[in-house]
């Protein structure tokens, strides 16, 4: 009987597998348009680089990251949480983790100024705290907000040492 | 009538600004990397798909058990980010940073046995039509 009702049109109902396979085709097509319409889409599905560059959020790469750390104009947010920070952090880095991005508000306000320039990354490229943490600064008024896509695992792959306490 | 306007509707916001929901699926950390792009825009698809499927009369009772599986997924998963303590947004009507709740979970069973109620219906419907 679940056979039936799976597989086999009756007169009044179509199959559930054939519902099922015009809403995947379906579903597939209007896939395909948001892809053709849509930027933000098509970057998404290329990477998340793309997201976080169809979001004006600039990225910074692996080399020019080695060259933020060594200029004093920039203040670097770890975005991940306390414990991660503790265990091993990019050098020079400030735990500001987004979990708790309004109390870390409340501790760096004094020093986050419009023009101040600030760099922020997280685990690894999967990890989205640090788009979201860039794009929260932005939004309280940091105009000049940079973000680390690689993360942690970016700068581990790459040999490159991390400080901890 | 009722589910089809909730699954539109829960796909619109998803549509039209995919980045956070792509962002949750991240947070939520069961998709691999490389599909989380794709998902997050097929998933909204595929809920306007099934919507549409849910105002076909023919197409009712199959897209009414189909929705009933969708939603009986996102509470399972809902459900486990719980109890493994994440606090992940549902991300199922809106792009709000609120964490999803036991009471998500609840909503979606409610609409299982909604989806359950109205196939119930329609086989009594066809049977007393024959």
């Amino acid at each position: 009987m679940t056979g039936r009702l799976f597989f086999t049109n009756s007169k009044d109902d179509w199959s559930v597998f054939g519902v099922w396979s015009s809403i995947f085709c379906l579903s597939l097509l209007f896939f395909a348009i948001v892809i053709l319409v849509s930027p933000t889409s098509r970057g998404l599905v290329l990477n998340s680089k793309g997201a976080a560059s169809s979001k004006g959020i600039p990225l910074v790469s692996l080399d020019e990251m080695v060259k933020v750390i060594e200029n004093e104009d920039y203040i670097i947010f770890d975005a991940r949480k306390p414990s991660d920070y503790e265990a091993g952090r990019i050098p020079k880095a400030i735990s500001f983790p987004y979990e708790s991005k309004n109390e870390g508000l409340k501790d760096w306000a004094m020093i986050l100024q419009p023009d101040q320039k600030v760099l922020v990354y997280c685990s690894s490229r999967k990890c989205d705290d640090a788009l979201q943490l860039a794009l929260f600064l932005r939004e309280f008024g940091v105009a000049h907000v940079e973000l680390f896509a690689e993360g942690i695992e970016g700068w581990k792959n790459a040999g490159l040492n991390l400080e901890n306490d | 009538m009722l589910l089809a306007a909730l699954f539109g509707f829960a796909s619109l916001h998803k549509i039209v600004d995919p980045v956070p929901f792509a962002g949750l699926i991240a947070k939520n950390d069961y998709v691999p990397f490389p599909l989380i792009g794709p998902l997050s825009i097929w998933l909204p698809c595929f809920e306007i798909a099934l919507a549409l499927g849910l105002l076909l009369p023919k197409a009712q009772k199959a897209a009414l058990i189909l929705a009933a599986f969708l939603l009986a997924f996102f509470a399972a998963i809902i459900a486990l980010n719980l109890l493994r303590g994440l606090e992940v947004p549902c991300g199922c009507f809106s792009n709000q940073d609120q964490p999803a709740t036991w009471w998500s979970v609840a909503r979606n069973l409610l609409l299982i046995l909604l989806a359950a109620m109205a196939v119930f219906l329609k086989k009594k419907k066809s049977l007393f039509k024959n």
